[in-house]
C-alpha cells in the first residue's frame, strides 16, 4: 500500500516536472508568458521563435509577439517547485525515484537542471509559501519506509512538530475553530468575519498585510519593450545607428549587423517579462558573448550536410 | 563543439536509453549535432528486412529549424530522390520546435509504410507507382535486397 502510494506521488511529480518545462528549450520556463491559445514557454523562447514563423510552436495558432502575455503565477509556482525538489531530492526523491521506472525522467536527476534556478533573478523565498510547501513534504516522508524517517525529518526545518503550521495569512478563515461563543464581526480591510476578541490582532494583520502588497508594485521599474523593426527595410547606417543607440557594437557586414540588432531587441523585450530585469550592461554583455560562442562554432559545424 | 543545448543534451540521452523501436540514432564522435541513423523497413511494406542508413544534423538554431536529414542507403520510394533528399512537410513548412528528433524519425518510419506518391519528389518513381503500383512495388523490394540487406 505505501508503496503504491509512493508510485502514485512520484508518477504524479514526474508529470508536474513535465509540464514545468518549456517545450522549445526543455529547461524549467525562465520568465514564463502565455500566448492567447494558451500554452506557456519562456519568453526568450518563444520570442526567438515568433521571428522564424508567427505561430505557436504546439497548436500552430497563429501568434505575434503582442499577443504573449506574462505569467507570474507559473513562475512562482516553478521557483517553488524547484525549492521543493531542491529539498527533497537528496533524500526521498533520489532513492525512490530511481527504482520506479525511468520514463521522460532523466533531466530530473541532473544538477544542471538547478541553474535556471540562477539564471532567474529569483527573490528571497516567501516565508509563508515555503512553510506551506512543508506539508507536501510530510506527505512524503510518511509514505517512506520506516528506516528513512529519522533522516526525512532532518531536510525540514527546524520545528520539530508535524502539525501544519497555518500561517497568519489564514487566520480569518479558521473561525470555525474559535470559540462560538464570540459573536462575529466584519473586517475592514479583507470583508471576512473574525470573532470580536481577535479582531484587533486580525487587523493588525491585515493592515499589515496590505502595505507589504502595495509597495513592491510601487518600486517596480516598468521597462517598456522596444518596437519591432522590419531590418530587411533599414539601410545599412540605419541600423548600425540604431546599433550605437542601444550601445552595442558596430562593425561587421550586413547580415551580422542585423543578427546584433534583432539578438539584443529580442533579449531585451523577453528581459521586460521579468519582475526584476537585468542591467542593459548585462544584456548587451550577454549578446555579446553568445555572438563570439556562435562564431567559433559555425565554422566546424558547417561541413556536414548540404 | 563548446555550448550544445541542453534540449540536444536531452534528447540524445533518451534516445539512447529509450529507443524508437526499430530505429537507432548515434551521435557522433566529433560531433554531437551529427547522427548516425538506421532504420529498419516496416513490416509489410516492400522495404520490410532492409537496414537503412540515414544521416541526421541539427543546425545551429535547432529546434528554431529543423533537423537536416538525409538517406544514404539507396532506397526506391516516390517521396525520396536519387541523393536521398525526404520529401516530408515536418521538415519543411510544417516544422515546429514541439517536435523533436524522435518524432521526425518515426515519421521518416511512417513514410517507408505509406508511401505518397501524389507529392512526389522522384518523378519516374512517383509515376510508376500510380501508373503501375504493383511493379513499383516489385522495384523496390528489389532495391531494398540489393541496397539494404547484409552489408
Amino acid at each position: 500500500m505505501k508503496g503504491a502510494l509512493n508510485s502514485i506521488f512520484i508518477y504524479s511529480l514526474q508529470h508536474i516536472d513535465k509540464l514545468l518545462q518549456c517545450g522549445i528549450c526543455y529547461e524549467y520556463m525562465n520568465t514564463s508568458v502565455i500566448t492567447s491559445c494558451s500554452h506557456n514557454y519562456c519568453s526568450l523562447c518563444i520570442r526567438k521563435y515568433l521571428h522564424y514563423k508567427t505561430q505557436c510552436p504546439t497548436c500552430f495558432e497563429e501568434t505575434f509577439e503582442k499577443d504573449l502575455r506574462k505569467n507570474n503565477l507559473l513562475d512562482e509556482i516553478i521557483i517553488h517547485y524547484l525549492n521543493f525538489k531542491d529539498k527533497s531530492e537528496k533524500k526521498f526523491y533520489q532513492k525512490e525515484i530511481l527504482t520506479v521506472e525511468n520514463r521522460n525522467f532523466e533531466n530530473v536527476h541532473s544538477p544542471n537542471n538547478f541553474e535556471c534556478k540562477k539564471k532567474q533573478n529569483v527573490p528571497d523565498t516567501n516565508e509563508i509559501l515555503d512553510k506551506n510547501l512543508e506539508s507536501p513534504m510530510s506527505m512524503a516522508s510518511n509514505t517512506t519506509p520506516r528506516g528513512q524517517k529519522n533522516d526525512q525529518q532532518n531536510i525540514s526545518t527546524p520545528s520539530t512538530s508535524t502539525e501544519l503550521r497555518i500561517p497568519s495569512m489564514f487566520t480569518p478563515k479558521r473561525k470555525g475553530f474559535q470559540n462560538e461563543e464570540n459573536e462575529l464581526v466584519e473586517c475592514p480591510v479583507c470583508k471576512v468575519d473574525v470573532p470580536q476578541n481577535n479582531i484587533n490582532k486580525h487587523l493588525d494583520d491585515c493592515l499589515k498585510r496590505e502595505n507589504t502588497k502595495v509597495q513592491p508594485k510601487k518600486c517596480e521599474p516598468k521597462r517598456k519593450p522596444l518596437p519591432k523593426l522590419v531590418l530587411s527595410l533599414m539601410k545599412d547606417n540605419i541600423i548600425r545607428k540604431k546599433l550605437k543607440e542601444f550601445g552595442l557594437l558596430t562593425q561587421g557586414d550586413r547580415k551580422t549587423l542585423e543578427t546584433r540588432l534583432q539578438r539584443y531587441i529580442i533579449l531585451y523585450n523577453a528581459e521586460c517579462d521579468k519582475i526584476n530585469p537585468r542591467s542593459i550592461s548585462e544584456l548587451i554583455k550577454q549578446c555579446e558573448e553568445e555572438e563570439n560562442l556562435e562564431r567559433k562554432i559555425q565554422k566546424p559545424s558547417n561541413v556536414n550536410i548540404l | 563543439m563548446a555550448a550544445l543545448p541542453r534540449r540536444i543534451i536531452k534528447e540524445t540521452q533518451r534516445l539512447m536509453q529509450e529507443p524508437v523501436p526499430g530505429i537507432s540514432a548515434v551521435p557522433d564522435d566529433t560531433n554531437a549535432r551529427y547522427f548516425h541513423v538506421i532504420v529498419t523497413g516496416p513490416e509489410d511494406s516492400p522495404f520490410e528486412g532492409g537496414l537503412f542508413k540515414l544521416e541526421l544534423f541539427l543546425p545551429e538554431d535547432y529546434p528554431m529549424s529543423a533537423p537536416k536529414v538525409r538517406f544514404i542507403t539507396k532506397i526506391y520510394h516516390p517521396n525520396i530522390d536519387r541523393l536521398g533528399r525526404i520529401c516530408l512537410d515536418i521538415l519543411k513548412d510544417k516544422w515546429s520546435p514541439a517536435l523533436q528528433i524522435r518524432t521526425v524519425l518515426l515519421s521518416i518510419q511512417a513514410l517507408l509504410s505509406a508511401p505518397n506518391p501524389d507529392d512526389p519528389l522522384a518523378n519516374d518513381v512517383a509515376e510508376l507507382w500510380k501508373v503501375n503500383e504493383s511493379e513499383a512495388i516489385r522495384n523496390a523490394k528489389e532495391w531494398t535486397r540489393r541496397y539494404a540487406m547484409d552489408n
